[in-house]
């Protein structure tokens, strides 16, 4: 590159990169997701599919945005050898396999998403810790719940779980985000509490309003990575940040790497908000429409089967690139009128041998 | 069809504006030589954006121009009138596309009213009148145009370009070729258009006033070789200029301009070519300008444009709203003779896009 465009891309970068890059922040700080230290102990969780939350006095609480994980624990010389590692979030029935010198007996937990196990770990060693469903690996069809935008509809969410808890089939729930009104921690914290009562665990990423008050470690010390990409039984997974209408460069790398990974699997893709509105005069979508294409061609090219959005608070089912799409905004966050469509959520039956899915409707009266 | 029922509502203002058998040019002369004291110029000035974003006229108030403030009162007021009987129904509904169609077309019509009662009484406010031209009276039948031009878009790779274009005026229709080339990227744009004037003259006639009401037919195509994406695009859009002078006496030199239009979006993936996705498109488009010099040499011009696909695209204004918003921008351009100037724009979205070029007219 010549001097003088170097010069001009720096007065550009300088001045505005700040502005023409609002999720940026989040991109970064979900680098820092998935490893802490304290008094001897480094807990690193393979890919950052878990945020440590509490780290003291012999008590490791970590929050799983994934269902399997990997966590490697290294301690040194002088470290804490007892924890109680309780995980929450995760899998129901998940057990835990070791590599190394640590050993661990299960503790009972009263709710079926939280999973306690008392670990003892030698000084000077490293151990690696598997913790999921013990048909992770297994290749046979499952179904998952995908519920979006929320927000005020908090008020009546209990009756959406009960729905979802009705179903055992059900293994875990999507969400495209919108989880809070403003995004406030208070209100995080009140959505934590809620999901105490749904028996499954919660797999999401942010939306426009989980994001609104501008400080991203609000949602990161309480659920970790704003974007999060993960396997399960053969099938791939990737929920990403959108809530600025544009995903950061950063999120592309890591989609880029992901979809090379998992060409050969069923691939869903998730995220906040639609890359195209399918009204396209409303351009509730990507605030660039030039990006929203060049998105739906790395899916095409990644060879994704389907594509789920929220942020419209209505139901539409479409196709991008001849990807079978879907905007579902039924959490109850303040709803379309004369679309009658209401309150609702997505079941989705997926075939990872066949890469086919069979998506559901489910209304809620 | 709202927007051309406001645009003919202002144009017919001139015809009211005899009041006490004077006209607007001869209250206008009395507006500047009214004895405004700096004192209270600066005032004016400052009152014209505080409070002058929310309640307009402010400015002309405090220089002592009553008519004008209360005309620009009311040209605030019913743009805020229009924006919010065009979101009210938006907010209802959720944005239901049963009443977006309608409703964010009334919306951004009033948002364009209320923004430029702002600017226009800022301008209004300071104008001394003596070196403003009213409009460019040279006449042209072509103009040809070559620019560089940057843009800075996180998402893509490209940076310069090429861009040229040539515009032919015919009686009362004007077509244009545009086309951009960047050469480390391959990125590549092509825009054909043609507008037809239905009310004021065309670029080849002698002009006293350049106010016009026209309609556009354009299709582009856009192709991304990087991105393995392509785009065509076919819209259609209705709109123009007025000059200000029409609406108040002091405005005399400034112009604004708004458009407003549909646009049907075809996408071709390279990697499944044989689906190709189709998208619609709001056009909308307003701005509040100014003539230079004072033989009518160039014009500068603030702009709002809601375009998402362009380079700019929307506004990543942060917080819950980023991306709703089209970009902004300025753009002016100065002859130096009656043959050949030079153009620049500014404009700020998800992206910023600059251009600095010659234009010849002939």
């Amino acid at each position: 590159m010549k001097f003088h465009k170097i010069c001009i891309e720096l007065i550009f970068l300088l001045v505005f990169s700040s502005c023409i890059r609002n999720s940026q922040e989040r991109a970064e700080i979900d680098k820092e997701t998935g490893s802490d230290y304290f008094n001897g102990l480094l807990v690193s969780i393979e890919g950052g599919l878990g945020t440590v939350r509490k780290m003291e006095n012999g008590e490791l609480e970590i929050w799983f945005q994934a269902p399997e994980q990997y966590i490697t624990l290294t301690t040194d010389e002088i470290s804490d050898s007892e924890w109680n590692l309780t995980v929450l979030n995760a899998m129901p029935g998940s057990i835990i396999s070791i590599t190394g010198d640590a050993t661990a007996y299960e503790i009972a937990s009263d709710l079926p998403t939280k999973k306690i196990w008392h670990l003892s770990l030698q000084p000077g060693s490293t151990s690696v810790l598997y913790i999921g469903p013990i048909d992770a690996v297994e290749n046979s069809s499952f179904r998952i719940a995908v519920l979006s935008d929320i927000q005020e509809g908090i008020i009546n969410i209990q009756d959406i779980f009960e729905t979802i808890n009705s179903d055992p089939e059900i293994r875990f729930v999507l969400s495209s985000g919108d989880l809070m009104d403003m995004g406030e921690k208070s209100e995080l914290v009140r959505f934590q509490n809620e999901l105490k009562k749904l028996n499954i665990p919660w797999y999401t990423t942010c939306g426009n309003h989980d994001t609104g008050v501008g400080d991203p470690s609000i949602w990161h010390n309480i659920f970790g990575k704003h974007s999060v990409f993960f396997t399960f039984k053969n099938a791939a997974f990737s929920l990403v940040d959108s809530a600025s209408a544009s995903i950061d460069p950063i999120n592309y790398t890591l989609l880029d790497n992901f979809l090379d990974e998992n060409s050969d699997k069923f691939h869903l893709f998730i995220t906040h908000i639609p890359p195209v509105d399918p009204w396209g005069i409303r351009n509730g979508s990507f605030g660039s429409r030039k990006e929203a294409y060049k998105l739906i061609a790395k899916l095409a090219g990644g060879l994704v089967n389907l594509m789920i959005f929220g942020h419209i608070h209505t139901y539409y089912s479409f196709s991008y690139a001849g990807i079978d799409a879907h905007i579902s905004g039924g959490g109850g966050g303040w709803p379309m009128k004369f679309d009658n469509i209401g309150r609702h959520f997505l079941t989705i039956d997926i075939e990872p041998s066949t890469e086919k899915h069979f998506l559901n409707v489910v209304r809620i009266p | 069809m709202f927007y051309v029922a406001v645009f003919i509502l202002f144009s017919g203002l001139p015809k009211t504006e005899i009041i006490n058998g004077k006209t607007p040019e001869t209250r206008q002369k009395e507006v500047i030589t009214h004895n405004v004291s700096t004192g209270n110029l600066i005032l004016g000035g400052v009152a014209s954006i505080i409070p002058g974003i929310i309640i307009s006229g402010g400015g002309h108030y405090m220089t002592g121009d009553n008519t004008g403030a209360k005309k620009l009162f009311y040209a605030k007021a019913t743009g805020l009138g229009i924006l919010i009987s065009g979101f009210l129904p938006i907010l209802f509904s959720n944005a239901s596309e049963k009443v977006m169609f309608v409703a964010y077309p009334v919306a951004l019509t009033g948002f364009g009213l209320f923004s430029i009662s702002t600017l226009a009484d800022l301008f209004g406010t300071l104008n001394t009148g003596a070196k403003n031209s009213f409009s460019n009276k040279t006449p042209y039948t072509i103009q040809l145009e070559q620019n560089i031009m940057h843009v800075h878009d996180p998402q893509f790779n490209y940076d310069f370009f090429s861009y040229s274009s040539v515009f032919f005026n015919f009686r009362k229709t004007v077509s244009g070729i545009e086309g951009y080339y960047a050469p480390e990227d391959s990125n590549k744009k092509l825009k054909l258009s043609t507008s037809y004037i239905l009310l004021g003259k065309a670029p080849s006639e002698f002009r006293n006033d350049n106010s016009k009401l026209e309609i556009t037919v354009a299709w582009s195509w856009h192709k991304f070789p990087n991105e393995l994406f392509s785009t065509q695009t076919y819209e259609i859009s209705c709109g123009g200029r007025m000059e200000l002078h029409h609406f108040h006496g002091s405005l005399k030199g400034s112009f604004s301009e708004i458009s407003l239009g549909a646009a049907l979006e075809r996408v071709k993936y390279d990697f499944t070519p044989t689906d190709k996705d189709y998208s619609s498109l709001l056009l909308f488009r307003f701005s509040f300008g100014i003539y230079l010099g004072s033989n009518k040499n160039g014009e500068l011009e603030i702009f709002y444009n809601h375009r998402h696909d362009d380079w700019a695209a929307g506004l990543g204004a942060g917080g819950m709203g980023d991306g709703v918003l089209g970009h902004f921008g300025i753009q002016g351009h100065y002859f130096f003779n009656k043959l050949l100037g030079v153009r620049a724009l500014f404009e700020a979205g998800m992206a910023y896009r600059t251009v600095l070029g010659m234009v010849i007219r002939y």
